[in-house]
């Protein structure tokens, strides 16, 4: 590119050539670990493919009517459905009251948006970790809280009932943080003339908060919800270090199946054709979100 | 009276948001505060002070530096954590320069077939990285990069986060700009590296903090990926302590700390890149 002299850089032809060779690493790089590993997972959830032996037959469709067949990989759909009712709507809903807790800037209200926000950058194993150990059934803290208040101790992530939505409540912990950021965003969008007027005609807060702010925030909901459905979708980590999906397959996450069937079973046709099935279901999420991204920003 | 009631209501709706806000406090911050005191404790005081639930639960009351010196020495946790610096050096060095670069192109140069290269970056936001491990593993194997540390950082140097973040900063950036560059007889490079890039500056801080942060915490990816356990990444490592038959509670601990701290100290520092980068384009991970 140095030889190229000035009087030829403002022609045609240098901006192709500048546009070709700058944009070819990023090029590169996406097609070989984006769109080549997405053809590659739809040609391998047509064969029976062992990593080990090498083994590869062509199946067709067996594997998919298999994945939908199968107790254990509609089990885990069903967990991550269950994960997703509890998770989406806990994050909203302290996602929102943090951020108006923290909305206006007063005394302490710094300290306590970084503090929220100490999660979000904390890794995920250690968040696990931590937590782990506070739901542990005979040394966690948890149950020695319950114990100072003379209530019966927990397996937090020993018992089925309660594996998941310990797992959820260590999920909004660690995420509430973002969603808070995301509501701020949308609450500063919100005109403060629209509040003074309700405020002259007397409009109490919970008036003004379902009245203006819930109706303005309309966008960033929509945003939120769906950001965090697809979280939903992808938890593992947790689960992976945790439970490994037990009790009784309680924690079981569409995920950890993936993980499972490929590298436990090695059934790696199989366990594209699951990655298939939720890549389905995630790009019919990220379609919703284009959308309405694409709809707050032509509102703004 | 009726100033009596309404003081008295007042106060009770201060004590509650107080409460509140204090249960708030505590619900983020006991996990770290465990974590840091039990990280300096010998590790029967960590077990003996658990019941009943008290200061000492938090505070160690021999405090040592036992835990870092072991987890340093028998568990080589230094390896570990030079391994993921390298590796997060790696990515933000490399993932700055060929994203911002893409970014340019998308932002600044007309020509033909614009649309269509946003429009390949753009798809790659729809299939997240959980439903591709498998087939990328395939992919890495194939190439030959598997159990290599190239493994690791390899697939998060294109982002189209940061792609994204890039040419929405370098839009705003007004035109003129851009022709005076060219008009002064720089290349388009030049105009992009000299000119362009310097004018992005916080977008750019932005990015190297998001993406430090995510390669120093990611986990799926380097567990799959590598099977030599000379190449253990810091999570990976924890996550091996975690899950060990009988766990070493205070070496987990020291771990756990010296892993967040460092991160946590730079994350309150550059918080407010931290925010905007995260919230301008509301995409993240």
């Amino acid at each position: 590119m140095k030889n190229l002299n000035c009087f030829q850089d403002k022609t045609k032809r240098s901006v192709y050539l500048h546009a070709i060779f700058m944009s070819l690493p990023a090029f590169i790089a996406i097609l070989i670990f984006n769109y080549i590993p997405i053809l590659q997972a739809i040609r391998y959830s047509f064969y029976d493919y062992n990593i080990i032996s090498g083994r590869m037959r062509w199946v067709g469709l067996a594997n998919y009517t298999d994945a939908l067949k199968d107790p254990f990989v509609l089990n885990s759909f069903w967990v991550t459905v269950k994960y997703f009712l509890m998770n989406v709507p806990l994050l909203l809903l302290f996602g929102l009251i943090l951020s108006l807790a923290v909305e206006k800037p007063r005394f302490g209200t710094g300290f306590l948006r970084s503090i929220i926000l100490l999660p979000v950058v904390t890794s995920l194993v250690v968040a696990t970790t931590i937590w782990g150990f506070m739901y542990h059934p005979s040394n966690g803290l948890f149950n020695s809280i319950l114990q100072t208040l003379k209530l019966p101790p927990q397996g937090f992530l020993t018992t089925e009932k309660l594996a998941l939505p310990s797992l959820v409540v260590l999920g909004v912990w660690k995420d509430v943080g973002l969603v808070m950021l995301f509501f701020l965003s949308g609450l500063t969008a919100i005109p403060y003339e629209l509040h003074e007027v309700a405020m002259l005609d007397g409009a109490s807060y919970f008036k003004r908060l379902i009245h203006i702010t819930l109706p303005m925030l309309r966008g960033t909901i929509i945003f939120i919800l769906i950001f965090t459905s697809i979280g939903a979708f992808r938890v593992f980590t947790p689960v992976y270090m945790t439970t490994k999906g037990g009790p009784l397959r309680s924690t079981q996450v569409i995920v950890m199946s993936i993980y499972d069937n490929a590298f436990r079973y090695n059934q790696m046709g199989f366990a594209s054709a699951i990655s298939i099935l939720v890549a389905l279901i995630l790009i019919g999420l990220s379609v919703i979100q284009f959308l309405s991204v694409r709809e707050r920003k032509s509102k703004n | 009276m009726n100033t009596f009631t309404i003081l008295l209501k007042r106060g009770m709706r201060n004590i509650i948001i107080a409460l509140s806000l204090l249960f708030v406090v505590l619900a983020f911050s006991i996990p770290y505060l465990w974590m840091i005191g039990s990280s300096f404790k010998p590790r029967a005081e960590i077990f003996q002070y658990i019941f009943p639930f008290t200061w000492r639960t938090f505070v160690p009351v021999s405090p040592t530096f036992h835990n870092f010196v072991e987890l340093f020495t028998t568990f080589k946790f230094g390896s570990s954590i030079f391994l993921s610096l390298y590796i997060a050096f790696l990515t933000v060095v490399f993932s700055i320069v060929v994203c911002s670069m893409i970014a340019f192109v998308l932002a600044k140069l007309q020509f033909k077939g614009r649309t269509l290269l946003f429009f390949y970056i753009l798809a790659t936001l729809m299939v997240p990285f959980e439903a591709r491990i498998v087939p990328l593993y395939l992919v890495i194997r194939s190439l030959g990069v598997d159990n290599t540390i190239a493994a690791i950082y390899l697939p998060w140097i294109a982002d189209a986060f940061v792609i994204f973040l890039f040419r929405q900063h370098l839009c705003e950036i007004p035109k003129d700009f851009y022709d005076a560059g060219l008009i002064e007889g720089c290349t388009h490079f030049r105009v992009y590296r000299s000119l362009m890039l310097p004018m992005i500056t916080p977008a750019i801080v932005s990015a190297i903090l998001i993406k430090f942060i995510w390669s120093w915490d990611s986990f799926i990816w380097p567990l799959v990926v590598i099977r030599n356990p000379r190449l253990q990444v810091i999570t990976v490592a924890i996550s091996n302590l975690f899950s060990d038959q009988d766990i070493l509670w205070n070496i987990v601990f020291s771990a756990a700390f010296v892993t967040t701290i460092p991160v946590l100290v730079v994350f309150f520092m550059l918080q407010k890149y931290y925010i905007a980068g995260v919230t301008s384009s509301g995409i993240k991970g």
